[in-house]
């Protein structure tokens, strides 16, 4: 296998929280290949957009990156001067476009903005380049368009400026957190269209970033599940969804409303997700998982290959014994 | 059967011409689940704010056991409201942050002088707390020291204190996590099958409703345009944005062969709405009549209507699916 083109090595991120120090990521390991496509799948509280921001060093003060490396293309992205590598060669979107984008630039200037800062390209190249971007995204008339403001647009138009904006530069990762969470299903449906084209069209590899387990298995090849800051379980697609190795991974595919099942009751999983100010000691999951034993509540489960492409952190891999 | 929650003609329009709800009609039995589905601005959750007069429609009549609340006196509709309880979405905002859990289920009945006394006040808080599975000690707490599954438990407690016999639930489990959706989908049925209520379920997750409801009803900017008992809706919609919505909707099946629907364009504005039928604009199907002519809404089978001038099952061809 060729080098990956984005590892991030046994992240952990720490913020301060009242006096505290809470580790909403711990211990986080996963690879991209080139052009590859990878999900991180998680509910709230797991850890996954504090993976993102710390990927970005977008990071608020209160925060920083405690231990682990992050590689893109072979380089620590702690030494390679950030500003230089985000928006160029690392595009993102995240689940907001009101909040993400500028109100009071235009949305042709906002697309065309990462070019002329990294100086990719003169000015008049640039709007030039960011109305072919806005007309690759799907939006009709982007001469026109591109003179709007964010407020004049619905979500899913700002949605697509931020992709354009985001690939303006022809990055070679994108990583995109919640990208659709906030549209309506149907604008969703034309969003990860767009997505799924452009990384044909372009190449470039993604991180997705979502709660949604459908999603996740429509667009992505290799997946990360998160529980409460930690990686309990990383595979190819295929496996996860018809063999899940976790029982987190197990339980959350089970309790996922589904379409075209007439069963009225749904599964559920007890209990509630733990925040990051009390995550219990052992496996982060132990409170609310049927086959704990009592091991799993004293010490954290060591990852556990079960294919060469699927591993889970799960103690009863190992009969429920240190190995 | 005699229906609980009759609505005829139903319209709110707003100042500046906004049609939010312009005309919808359904009913509710006792016992059953409606769901009354769409996306943003479809005028779901004006419809159910209107279906209690929390909101004044601007027409229509709104029968509820028969009597039409419109006509009710400001003292004879708060009377009514007993029979009438909402759930909120957001389990964070809906509930007073300076009020304990006790005296946020107390309230209703406070209000409609349910429990006499002090004591039965507090076994009734306490029973309350029992029906939706949260401890007896949650009385004295905040609702801050509970997480966003249990504050939605709370909130189904405070509405069905008052004994209604209609709960009208917006999108109550739409902010919650997957692995906390079931709980409280769960707890609603539960809830139904114990105490005989009817819900009018506002959801946008098409496959919760597949869950819970009994018949469906789905919106788009303002109209209903097709009701279907669920089962039969999930495997035979007539109308082409019910299609839409159902293929849109990404299933957990790695590799599965999808026969996707991509609607083109953005939702109008309900300030706008286009002339003819609404959903000409993103319709794949859309022909001349259906740019000049409001389809009316066509029964396609027993309890099935269908507001489409081409209603028929799977409407739109595979070729123009993706």
């Amino acid at each position: 296998m060729n080098n990956p083109l984005l590892q991030v090595e046994g992240l952990t991120t720490a913020f301060r929280a009242g006096g505290a120090l809470i580790r909403p990521v711990q211990d986080v390991s996963f690879s991209v290949a080139q052009g590859g496509a990878l999900g991180i799948v998680g509910e709230s509280g797991s850890g996954k957009s504090v993976t993102a921001l710390s990927i970005l060093r977008l990071l608020p003060d209160t925060a920083r990156i405690e231990t682990g490396r992050i590689l893109f293309d072979g380089t620590d992205l702690a030494t390679a001067g950030m500003t230089s590598v985000r928006g160029r060669d690392i595009g993102m979107v995240f689940q907001e476009p009101m909040t993400s984008l500028n109100p009071v630039l235009r949305v042709g200037d906002q697309v065309a903005e990462s070019l002329t800062l990294h100086n990719i390209c003169p000015p008049a190249e640039a709007r030039a380049r960011a109305i072919d971007m806005l007309r690759r995204v799907g939006l009709s008339d982007p001469e026109r368009r591109a003179q709007d403001y964010p407020h004049q647009m619905s979500g899913g138009m700002r949605q697509r400026v931020m992709i354009a904006g985001a690939l303006v530069c022809r990055p070679r990762l994108l990583i995109a957190d919640e990208p659709t969470t906030a549209l309506d299903v149907t604008i969703q449906a034309q969003i990860l269209d767009i997505l799924r084209r452009m990384r044909a069209e372009l190449g470039t590899a993604i991180v997705l970033i979502t709660h949604d387990l459908g999603v996740i298995a429509e667009f992505v090849e290799s997946v990360v599940v998160m529980y409460a800051g930690r990686v309990v379980e990383r595979a190819d697609v295929a496996s996860l969804f018809r063999n899940p190795g976790h029982p987190y991974t197990t339980g959350l595919l089970r309790a996922v409303p589904r379409l075209h099942d007439v069963q009225r009751r749904l599964y559920q999983i007890p209990g509630n997700v733990p925040p990051p100010t009390r995550f219990p000691p052992g496996c982060r999951f132990a409170p609310r998982c049927a086959e704990a034993r009592p091991i799993c509540t004293e010490h954290v489960p060591p990852e556990i290959a079960l294919s060469p492409s699927q591993s889970a952190a799960c103690w009863k891999h190992t009969g429920f014994a240190r190995p | 059967m005699t229906a609980l929650l009759d609505i005829e003609n139903l319209s709110k329009h707003f100042p500046g011409g906004v049609r939010a709800v312009d005309g919808i009609s359904f009913h509710i039995a006792p016992g059953e689940t409606l769901a009354l589905v769409g996306e943003s601005g479809c005028g779901k959750s004006t419809t159910s704010r209107l279906a209690l007069r929390l909101l004044e429609p601007t027409t229509g009549s709104i029968r509820f056991n028969g009597e039409d609340l419109r006509t009710l006196s400001p003292a004879a509709l708060r009377r009514r409201r007993r029979d009438m309880q909402i759930v909120f979405q957001d389990p964070y905002a809906s509930l007073n942050p300076r009020m304990t859990i006790g005296e946020i289920i107390a309230e209703p009945l406070r209000v409609h002088g349910l429990a006499p006394t002090r004591a039965a006040m507090q076994a009734r808080v306490a029973e309350l707390l029992d029906r939706v599975g949260l401890p007896p000690d949650a009385a004295a707490r905040y609702p801050r020291q509970f997480s966003g599954g249990q504050r939605q438990r709370i909130g189904i407690a405070r509405a069905i204190g008052p004994n209604p016999s209609l709960v009208v639930a917006d999108e109550p489990v739409s902010a919650l996590d997957v692995s906390l959706q079931g709980q409280v989908v769960n707890l609603l049925q539960d809830l139904q099958e114990q105490l005989g209520l009817s819900y009018l379920f506002v959801a946008h997750d098409l496959a919760v409703v597949r869950h819970i409801a009994h018949r469906v009803a789905v919106m788009y900017l303002g109209v209903i345009v097709e009701t279907a008992p669920a089962d039969r809706l999930f495997a035979a919609p007539h109308h082409p944005y019910t299609q839409a919505l159902l293929s849109a909707a990404p299933e957990p099946e790695p590799g599965a062969v999808r026969n996707r629907i991509i609607l083109q364009g953005e939702i109008p504005s309900p300030r706008a709405i286009p002339p003819g039928c609404r959903f000409h604009t993103r319709c794949p199907l859309a022909q001349d009549i259906c740019r000049a002519q409001t389809p009316p809404n066509q029964q396609v089978a027993p309890g099935h209507t269908a507001a489409c001038h081409f209603a028929a099952p799977y409407p739109i061809p595979t070729e123009s699916r993706r």
